[in-house]
C-alpha cells in the first residue's frame, strides 16, 4: 500500500471508530457532540488539561514505540505490560531503597537497571521463540501475568508501607527525575522518549544494525541467505523493544507516581499495541497518535468525574481503532466502492 | 457442443495493462496451449476466465451464451476447472478424501466414503493415472500430486480444464504419462488448456495454440496448421524477435579445482538426504545438476551455501576448508542464487537498493562502523539498475513493484558484481521470459570465461544441457551419474533421473 493510502486507512480509521463510539454514546443517552465535545475540552482545553494529556500521552508513546521496533523484526512483542512492570518495579526497588547516592549516580544507575531487566525479560520471549519454536502471543500473555502478580504481591507483601494502599515506598529525591512543569506535574521522562525516538529512527535507518533488524522482519530466510545472524538480531531487538516498555515503567514510577502503586497500569502496553497500528508502525507517526489517545485518555478521565460519562468509552474506541485497522480488507472493500463510484461518474 | 468465447478481455493494474483487448475461443475437446512467456498475461488471462480476478471490460460466452464467472464457484457451476501450479492438498489425508474435499458425496447427512472410493477409482481407470485411492499425500511424489490436483478438478465435473505450466515440475517420464492422462481426457470430450512457455511441448501434444506477448494475442495457430508451423515462427510470436535458443560457443576449462566438495552427508530424521554427495568444479567450469525435484539438489544448494549443517562437510574452496556460517561462506567467495528468489533472496517490501546490498551488507563499500554508507549504496544501485536494465523507475522503488524476471535480476546483479569465486545458481529463470534468461545465460558465460567455478541447479533439463560443460544427475540424495556434457544423450539423462541405471550402456563402452 502506497503511503498516501495508508495515510488514508489511518484517517479512516480513526474516523469510523469515534463514529462508532457515537453510536454508543446516543444508544446509552449520551448526546454524542456534546459527550466529544467535553472530551476534547477535557484533553485540551487549558493548560493543565494540557500537561495532563502530554503526561498520559508519554506512557503509550513508550510502549508504541516498543512495539514498533519489535515489529520491524518480525515478533510481536505483546508483553509489553510485563515488561514495564519489570521496568517499574526494578526501579522502585533501586531507586527507594538505595541510599546515599548522588543524583548523577543514582538516577543513572536505576535507568540502566530497569533497562537492562526488562530488556532481559523481552528477549526471553524471542529466545523461547527462537530454541524451543514456543508462540510468541502465548508466552508474552503468560509472562504479563506472572509480572502483574509478581509486583503486586511485592507491593502487598514485602515492599509495602503501612498504610490501606498497596504501594512502595517513595523513590529517593536522588533517583526522581525533574519536572518540566510543576503543577500539575509533567516529568521529564518526556525528554527520555524524545531522545529515544530519534535513536531509534536513525538506528533503523542508518545503521547496519537497523538493516539487518527490517530484513529479518520482512523475510527471516532472505535474511539468513544473505548472511544475517537471524536469532541474534531477534533476540537484540526484542531486548530493546522490552528495555523500552521497561524504561516507561520506571518513568512512570521515578516521574510520575513517584513510587509503585499495585495495578498503576491501566493497559499502557495495550495502549502501546493501539496507537503503533493507529501510527503505520512509522516511529515518528507515534509521537502523533499517542498524543491523540493521551488526548482522549485525559479527558476522558476529566469527563468521567464531571459529566459522570464512564471512562471505559475511550476503552471501546480504543478498541475500534485497532479492530478497523486489523481489517485491511475493509478498507479494499472502501477504495474499491469509492474507485467504482468516481469511475462511474466519469462516465 | 460446448465452446467458450473470451472476447475483448481488458484487465489493467496499476500502471500495467495487463491484458488489451484479448480474445480467444476454447473449442470443445481440443487441447489448447497459452503460449507467452513469464508475465505476457496467460494466467491473468485464465484467472479471470475462472474467476479469481474481475476483467475491468469484455465478455464471456459459453455456447454463445453470455456467462458472468465473479468467482471461481461460478466456474465450476459452468465445468470450469483449474489446475495451480501450486498444489493445494492436506498432505496427511488420503488421495479420495482430497478429492472430494468440498463436494462430498453424503447419504444421510454422512460422507458417503464408499461411493467416493468407488468413483475416484473409476476416473483413475479411465483417465489413466497411476495414483492409488488410498495412498496419503504426504506419501505421493510431485507427478502423482499433480493427478490428484487433476482429479479434483474431475471429480467436479468440469468439461473445461485449465492447468497452469503442469509440466514444469515434472520429469520427462512423468510428462509423458501426463500427456497420455491430457489425451484420454480430450478422447472424452474435455477441453484443455494448457498455460506453458515451452515450445517443444506444444508441438507434442497441442492441437490449437494462442500465443501472447505483453498482454495481447501475437499470434495463433489452428490445427490444421499446426504440422506446418515451425519453433521459431512460435518463438518469434513470443518474443517478438527470433532468439537464440541454445549456443555452444566453445571454451577452455581450467586445469584448477576451484570447488572440491569431497563429502557431503546429510540426514534429516534419520533418513538420509544427501548420501556421500562428491564432485569437483574447475575454474571457467559449469557443472550442471540435473534430477527431478526434491532429490536432495535444495538441500546441496543450502549445505554449499552454510545454511544448512550436515552431518559430514568436506569441502575445499581453492584448497582452503569451507566452514562457518552463512556470512563467513559468503566472506570466502560463494555466491547465492537462490531457488525460490521471494522465499529467499528478497525482501519484496524493501526497496532495490536494500535488497542490492543483501548478503554484503558488511562489505566496507556499504557499511562502516555499523553505519549504513546510504550514499554509496544509492549510486551503486543505480549503476547496476543500468548496467543489468532492471527496468525500475528509481532504486528506492520497490522489488514487490518489479516483474519475476527483474527481481531476478536484482539478484543475480548483486551476486555477480560482488565478484565470488564460485557460483551457486539454483532456478536462475524460473519465472523468469525468454529474453530476460537468454541475458542470464549470457552473464553465466562470461562469468565462467572470467574463470569461475558455477554450480548450475535446474529444474530445467534443456537449460543444463545448454549450459553446462559437465552434469551431474542426482537421484534421491546421490550423484548417479557424472561425466562430461557430451558423453550423455538426453535418453540417458531421463533414465538416471528416475532412478534406472546405465549398465547396459557401460558394458557396451567396454566391448
Amino acid at each position: 500500500m502506497s503511503k498516501s493510502k495508508k495515510f488514508v486507512v489511518i484517517v479512516l480509521a480513526l474516523f469510523i471508530s469515534l463514529l462508532v463510539g457515537a453510536v454508543i454514546f446516543s444508544m446509552c443517552g449520551y448526546s454524542p457532540i456534546s459527550a466529544y465535545e467535553a472530551i476534547f475540552k477535557g484533553g485540551l482545553g487549558n493548560k493543565s488539561a494540557v500537561i495532563n494529556s502530554l503526561s498520559q500521552a508519554m506512557i503509550i508513546a513508550f510502549m508504541g514505540l516498543a512495539y514498533i521496533i519489535s515489529i520491524r523484526v518480525g515478533v510481536c512483542n505483546i508483553g509489553l505490560e510485563g515488561q514495564m512492570y519489570v521496568g517499574a518495579i526494578v526501579a522502585t526497588i533501586f531507586g527507594a531503597y538505595i541510599k546515599g547516592l548522588p543524583l548523577v549516580i543514582h538516577l543513572p544507575l536505576v535507568l540502566a537497571m530497569a533497562i537492562i531487566a526488562s530488556g532481559l525479560y523481552g528477549s526471553l520471549i524471542a529466545f523461547l521463540k527462537i530454541r524451543f519454536g514456543a508462540n510468541e502471543i502465548i508466552t508474552a500473555i503468560m509472562l504479563n501475568f506472572i509480572m502483574e502478580y509478581f509486583t503486586s504481591y511485592l507491593v502487598n507483601g514485602p515492599l509495602k508501607v503501612a498504610g490501606t494502599v498497596a504501594q512502595s515506598e517513595k523513590v529517593r529525591d536522588s533517583a526522581t527525575l525533574f519536572y518540566l512543569v510543576k503543577t500539575p506535574k509533567l516529568s521529564s521522562g518526556i525528554l527520555i522518549f524524545a531522545v529515544l525516538t530519534m535513536l531509534m529512527f536513525f538506528v533503523m535507518k542508518y545503521t547496519k544494525f537497523g538493516y539487518q533488524i527490517r530484513v529479518t522482519g520482512e523475510n527471516k530466510l532472505a535474511a539468513e541467505t544473505g548472511g544475517i545472524a537471524v536469532g541474534k538480531v531477534m533476540i537484540m531487538a526484542v531486548f530493546i523493544s522490552g528495555a523500552i516498555a521497561g524504561l516507561g515503567g520506571a518513568v512512570i514510577v521515578l516521574g510520575v507516581n513517584g513510587r509503585f502503586i499495585d495495578g498503576f497500569s491501566s493497559g499502557y502496553g495495550w495502549d502501546g499495541i493501539a496507537v503503533a497500528s493507529l501510527a503505520g508502525l512509522s516511529i515518528i507517526g507515534n509521537i502523533f497518535s499517542a498524543l491523540l489517545l493521551g488526548i482522549l485518555k485525559a479527558g476522558a478521565t476529566v469527563v468521567n468525574r464531571t459529566a459522570k460519562i464512564p471512562y471505559d468509552f475511550i476503552v471501546v474506541i480504543q478498541a475500534i481503532i485497532v479492530l478497523t485497522l486489523g481489517c485491511p480488507r475493509l478498507f479494499e472493500g472502501i477504495f474499491r466502492f469509492v474507485e467504482n463510484k468516481i469511475g462511474k461518474g466519469r462516465k | 457442443m460446448s465452446n467458450i468465447f473470451l472476447k475483448e478481455i481488458v484487465k489493467r493494474y496499476p500502471g500495467v495493462l495487463a491484458l488489451d483487448h484479448v480474445s480467444m475461443e476454447i473449442k470443445e475437446g481440443e487441447i489448447h496451449a497459452l503460449l507467452g512467456e513469464n508475465g505476457a498475461g496467460k494466467s491473468t488471462l485464465m484467472k479471470v476466465l475462472y474467476g479469481m480476478t474481475k476483467a475491468d471490460q469484455g465478455t464471456i460466452e459459453i455456447n454463445g451464451e453470455r456467462v458472468e464467472i465473479k468467482t471461481p464457484m461460478d466456474a465450476i457451476d459452468l465445468g470450469i476447472g483449474m489446475v495451480h501450479q501450486h498444489f493445494m492438498l492436506a498432505d496427511a489425508m488420503s488421495v479420495v478424501e482430497n478429492v472430494i474435499a468440498g463436494a462430498e458425496p453424503t447419504y444421510k447427512g454422512v460422507i458417503d466414503i464408499h461411493r467416493a472410493k468407488n468413483e475416484v477409482s473409476v476416473m483413475i481407470e479411465k483417465f489413466g493415472f497411476s495414483v492409488s485411492p488410498d495412498a496419503l499425500i504426504e506419501d505421493l511424489n510431485v507427478g502423482e500430486k499433480q493427478q490428484v490436483e487433476i482429479l479434483k478438478v474431475l471429480y467436479r465435473s468440469a468439461n473445461f480444464l485449465i492447468l497452469d505450466e503442469p509440466t514444469a515440475v515434472l520429469s520427462p517420464q512423468e510428462v509423458d504419462r501426463f500427456f497420455e492422462v491430457l489425451r484420454r481426457m480430450k478422447a472424452d470430450g474435455k477441453s484443455c488448456v494448457i498455460i506453458t512457455h515451452k515450445l517443444y511441448e506444444v508441438f507434442q501434444i497441442a492441437d490449437r495454440v494462442t500465443v501472447m506477448r505483453a498482454g495481447s494475442v501475437t499470434g495463433g495457430v489452428a490445427p490444421e496448421d499446426m504440422r506446418a508451423t515451425s519453433v521459431a515462427k512460435l518463438a518469434e510470436f513470443m518474443v517478438g524477435k527470433s532468439t537464440n535458443l541454445s549456443e555452444g560457443a566453445d571454451h577452455v576449462i581450467g586445469s584448477q579445482v576451484s570447488l572440491d566438495v569431497d563429502n557431503i552427508t546429510y540426514k534429516k530424521d534419520k533418513r538420509v538426504i544427501l548420501n556421500r554427495v562428491h564432485f569437483q568444479i574447475h575454474k571457467g567450469e559449469i557443472l550442471g545438476v540435473a534430477g527431478v525435484e526434491g532429490n536432495g539438489q535444495s538441500e546441496l544448494v543450502q549445505a554449499l551455501t552454510g545454511l544448512l549443517k550436515p552431518e559430514i562437510f568436506k569441502v575445499k574452496l581453492d584448497g582452503l576448508p569451507l566452514s562457518g556460517q552463512t556470512k563467513d561462506f559468503i566472506r570466502q567467495g560463494i555466491g547465492h542464487i537462490p531457488e525460490d528468489r521471494l522465499k529467499y533472496a528478497v525482501a519484496e517490501n524493501m526497496s532495490i537498493a536494500e535488497n542490492m546490498i543483501l548478503g554484503y551488507q558488511d562489505n566496507e563499500k556499504f557499511s562502516r562502523k555499523g553505519l549504513m554508507n546510504l550514499k554509496n549504496i544509492k549510486k551503486i544501485s543505480a549503476e547496476r539498475i543500468e548496467k543489468y536494465q532492471i527496468k525500475a523507475p528509481d532504486e528506492i522503488t520497490k522489488v514487490s513493484q518489479l516483474s519475476g524476471g527483474n527481481q531476478q535480476k536484482v539478484v543475480v546483479a548483486r551476486v555477480f558484481e560482488e565478484s565470488s569465486k564460485v557460483l551457486i545458481c539454483s532456478q536462475l529463470t524460473r519465472g523468469v521470459d525468454i529474453s530476460t534468461s537468454e541475458y542470464f545465460y549470457s552473464i553465466l558465460r562470461d562469468f565462467r570465461d572470467k574463470g569461475k567455478a558455477i554450480l548450475l541447479v535446474s529444474s530445467d533439463l534443456q537449460e543444463i544441457i545448454n549450459l553446462s560443460d559437465t552434469i551431474a544427475v542426482m537421484y534421491k540424495g546421490e550423484i548417479v551419474g557424472l561425466r562430461k556434457k557430451n558423453d550423455f544423450t538426453r535418453e540417458e539423462l531421463g533414465v538416471l533421473m528416475t532412478g534406472g541405471t546405465l549398465e547396459l550402456g557401460k558394458e557396451d563402452n567396454h566391448e
